[in-house]
């Protein structure tokens, strides 16, 4: 079973428990306003460029996205996405499993939306409960009801990426409403499945109370849910959106105490563990 | 009793100009009045008279009596004074000293002086009662300092040790601290450390629970003790501001853990939290499953104090010492008592030479057209053994007899013997034989075999050209060779390197070498940057001529692009359970919780890894520091295999910290 990847990431410790290996699936059925990671919104790869690292020296000349092998020396270009097969992804995320047994670690898939990519996510996922390993995923939740249910045979962990809890607004930041999001985020619950949701805060987007008694309302409905993550806006995606010749939406990053004070204020409506991403 | 804080403020506002003259000028005039005099005894005499004459002074926030006055350095004062002046380098015998006193060593000195009835034997005897009395002289002028600055308890200590046996928690502190303030400041060597600090001490800290003392009461005291390491003056000719005299800066090392760890290795964590300043770098010679709360706490406090915090695998090391013939007994002990250099805890002066390998490496390339790995390698251990063997024949030990006046009672097991500790027949011989750039090495390996040997791109002679223009119109070449999968991300390539630390370790193990001799090699390079960079022409592995080498353990600058998990894959490729010495630096860019860093490291010493030494750099604050040294006088940052304050550093050196790989 092939699939695109864009980034497999060793060493990750804010993706679920211990150390982690973290697989971008390419592709992502939202476009959110925000999105900090332009390169995993198309299903089919793309030539990034550098500017400000080209040397003019031509050897790119002839580069298409089916390029095999390319390597730019000054990191200048590159090819976002490639085709690989499970197995592949297994034998990468295998060569880190002594980490994963000393820190009770494993595999995170993420994207984009990995679902997006359904039977190759549960392809890996499957090979990787057969090495034992411990498996999240990183989802926004909008996939269908029984891709969901097939995966969460295989996921140890959801990482549930709650956006925007008005439906309307939902679809006018995301481009899709969040009717089905919630509908799988209750079916994970049904299923006893571990979640931790992940709530971006944007400011002048989501970065109201109300949103916030809300995310609080549904944590503390689902007995699933054992963690809420705060992600803060940041601006990491400015450069990728130049490299794939695309603009950025200008969003103001909030302080550390603007942060701290949306961690305390959801903190103190529920007795589920809030952190910062 | 000692004021932590006020301590701290007191060095953060010290000088960093100022240094130890008053040692100097005494010496001077000593050197004088005695040139004529020619006995045996001339420098424990000169010992003792110095030790009569330096002031005792004391500070209201000292937990522990004995300092050093420092001044600021006068027109005219150029060179420092060698007139005694020995080497250091070792971990003096503390155990015995607080178990027995200067008293009791002295007292076995003799008998067996008497017993052997040789000339020289006796002369050692006299000099060591010579030296230990000369301590007991300036305790006792401790004790009146003491008493009149409100120290009862320092001054009831030093009435008794460290010449007779400490009795209680607090005189073992003091009996060790002025001992090794007088080896430290006042014999002007550096390189002294404490050794296995929580065997000896356990009993007195045990002692002092029964009494009814404490735990947090025997921390903050311990504290104390460890704030007053930062005082030590040492010969500053590698510490960033040379000064005229000895000067404050010399690493200190306390070593903790190995077989059986106990509560006080605990306690001796807890308490370098408490203290938290560059001095003294705890050594945990870590045995993962030997305790299970030791384990943990090894980990929490290196999240805190980072670069403070060296870890080595006991087991490795262990491996490698009984595998090169160390009775277990004596090898279970090993100490770390410098920058990643080893020791037989108390039992050794330790040898050191930096190999030039890097040179030896550039001279084998250029000395003939090579057609394969294997034939560069075989003639590169030849060369290095070589260069090892003729530079040991010159080395000479005989003028250190007289002046290791002091140091001589300490290594005890050859002083029991009546010998100097370089004297040919002592105890053990332990040399450390430093082997850097071995990433570079290994590269630059893989890259003459891809382009020349395999892919015949290049002859070799036309390779060699390359490299003697220095790549100059071979940029294109070397931006290739710069991209290629180099040392430190988990690939096959890094055999390479493998292979060149096997090579390396081969020359040693070549060496000829009598009984007591122990050549202990380590993958270190404490001068990576500036020290003989500019001497090595360019490497095959797209290094041009003058510039770094790879550091230690490390992979070459950048070559390093697949995370650390790879990074330590890589690293724990090289022939560690050969090697006892070395290190390896990780730095990250931000704070990693103790549960990571455990993982992290107890996986790599499960590869068979030797060493983890880790930064925390904030690279925005270390830039900030660079313009506003003031305000960051207390920022540490992690060089070679000790902590430094970045404020302190060179700017080239400052820069090179911020150039480091992140994780």
């Amino acid at each position: 079973m092939n699939g695109l990847l864009f980034n497999i990431q060793k060493f990750c410790v804010n993706d679920g428990p211990g150390i982690r290996t973290t697989v971008f699936l390419k592709g992502c059925p939202l476009r959110c306003l925000w999105c900090h990671n332009p390169e995993s919104q198309a299903k089919e790869k793309e030539i990034m460029f550098y500017a400000d690292k080209c040397s003019g020296c031509g050897r790119c000349r002839s580069l298409t996205v089916d390029t095999d092998d390319f390597v730019c020396f000054n990191d200048a270009k590159e090819i976002c996405g490639k085709t690989v097969s499970s197995d592949y992804v297994i034998a990468e995320v295998m060569k880190d499993y002594e980490f994963y047994k000393n820190s009770g670690g494993g595999i995170t898939l993420s994207g984009g939306e990995p679902l997006l990519q359904f039977e190759f996510a549960l392809d890996i996922l499957k090979k990787s409960k057969e090495h034992g390993l411990h498996t999240a995923i990183e989802t926004c939740g909008f996939a269908e009801k029984d891709k969901v249910k097939k995966v969460a045979e295989f996921t140890d962990l959801f990482l549930f990426d709650f956006k925007e809890s008005d439906p309307e607004l939902h679809k006018t930041y995301t481009g899709v409403d969040n009717i089905l999001i919630q509908k799988n985020l209750s079916l994970l619950n049904e299923l006893k499945k571990d979640i931790i949701l992940r709530c971006p805060v944007i400011p002048g987007y989501n970065d109201r109370k109300d949103n916030y008694d809300k995310i609080c309302e549904l944590a503390n409905s689902l007995v699933s849910i054992i963690g809420i993550e705060i992600e803060p806006f940041h601006s990491f995606g400015e450069t990728k959106y130049n490299a794939l010749g695309r603009q950025n939406a200008e969003i103001l990053m909030q302080t550390d105490e603007q942060i701290n004070e949306i961690i305390d204020y959801i903190a103190s409506k529920t007795n589920i563990s809030v952190k910062k991403a | 009793m000692g004021n932590l804080t006020n301590l701290k403020e007191f060095i953060f506002e010290t000088d960093n100009k100022a240094c130890f003259i008053e040692r100097d000028e005494i010496l001077g005039r000593l050197e004088t009045e005695m040139a004529d005099y020619d006995k045996t005894d001339k420098f424990a005499i000169v010992f003792s008279k110095l030790l009569s004459e330096v002031s005792v002074p004391i500070n209201e926030n000292d937990y522990f009596a004995g300092r050093v006055v420092e001044a600021l350095p006068y027109e005219g004062l150029k060179t420092a004074n060698r007139f005694l002046n020995s080497v250091g380098h070792f971990s003096p015998d503390y155990g015995k000293v607080l178990n027995c006193g200067l008293k009791g060593i002295v007292s076995e000195i003799n008998d067996n002086a008497t017993k052997k009835g040789d000339t020289e034997s006796k002369s050692f005897a006299k000099n060591a009662a010579i030296v230990a009395e000369a301590v007991h002289d300036y305790c006792l002028r401790y004790v009146d300092a003491a008493e009149k600055n409100g120290m009862p308890e320092a001054a009831k200590a030093l009435r008794t040790v460290p010449y007779e046996p400490a009795y209680d928690f607090y005189s073992a502190l003091q009996g060790i601290w002025i001992l090794h303030m007088i080896l430290s400041c006042y014999i002007g060597a550096r390189d002294y450390a404490f050794g296995n600090f929580d065997k000896y001490m356990l009993p007195f800290y045990e002692k002092a629970l029964a009494d009814g003392k404490t735990e947090t009461e025997l921390t903050e005291l311990l504290a104390g003790f460890f704030i007053k390491t930062n005082e030590i003056c040492g010969r500053c000719a590698h510490n960033y501001n040379e000064k005229p005299v000895l000067c404050q800066a010399t690493k200190q090392y306390v070593n903790i853990g190995g077989e059986f760890p106990n509560k006080f290795s605990i306690i001796c964590l807890k308490a370098a939290e408490l203290n938290n300043m560059a001095q003294p770098e705890i050594v945990v010679r870590l045995k993962p499953d030997a305790d299970a709360e030791f384990t943990e706490q090894v980990f929490k406090s290196l999240a805190v104090l980072t670069d403070k915090v060296n870890i080595y695998n006991y087991d490795t090391v262990f491996k490698c010492l009984t595998d090169r013939g160390v009775k277990p007994d004596i090898a279970k002990d090993f100490t770390y008592s410098a920058c990643c250099t080893f020791d037989l805890h108390y039992h050794n002066p330790r040898g050191e030479y930096y190999v030039p390998t890097m040179r030896i490496f550039l001279e084998v390339l250029h000395s003939k057209n090579y057609t394969s790995i294997d034939e560069i390698l075989k003639d590169y251990t030849n060369a290095l053994t070589l260069d090892m063997q003729n530079r040991r024949r010159i080395h000479s030990i005989e003028g250190m007899r007289q002046i290791a006046v002091l140091d001589s009672l300490l290594i005890t097991d050859t002083a029991m013997e009546c010998k100097y500790p370089y004297d040919k027949d002592r105890a053990y011989c332990l040399n450390n034989l430093f082997l850097s750039g071995v990433a570079t090495i290994g590269d630059s390996l893989m890259v003459l075999d891809k382009l020349v040997f395999k892919e015949k791109r290049y002859s070799y002679a036309d390779f060699m050209q390359i490299l003697d223009d220095n790549y100059e119109n071979s940029e294109a070449l070397r931006s290739e060779i710069l991209n290629y999968e180099r040392f430190g991300n988990d690939s096959e390539n890094d055999n390479y390197t493998a292979m060149a630390g096997n090579a390396m370790v081969d020359a040693v193990d070549n060496l000829e070498k009598r009984d007591n001799e122990y050549n202990i090699p380590g993958f270190y390079s404490l001068e990576r940057d500036n020290r003989w960079c500019s001497e090595i022409g360019a490497s095959p592995d797209g290094r041009k001529s003058g510039t770094p080498f790879s550091e230690n353990q490390s992979p070459a600058y950048g070559a390093d692009k697949s995370g650390i998990t790879a990074l330590l894959k890589s690293v724990s490729k090289l022939p560690f359970h050969r090697t006892a010495g070395g290190g390896l630096n990780l730095t990250f860019s931000k704070k990693v919780s103790s549960d990571v860093l455990k993982a992290l490291i107890l996986s790599y010493f499960n590869m068979g890894g030797l060493h983890v030494g880790i930064s925390v750099i904030d690279r925005e604050k270390l830039q900030d520091a660079m313009k506003n040294p003031d305000k960051y006088k207390s920022l540490t940052v992690r060089l070679y295999g000790f902590s430094e304050y970045f404020v302190s550093l060179p700017e080239w050196q400052q820069i090179a910290v911020l150039n480091r790989t992140e994780y």
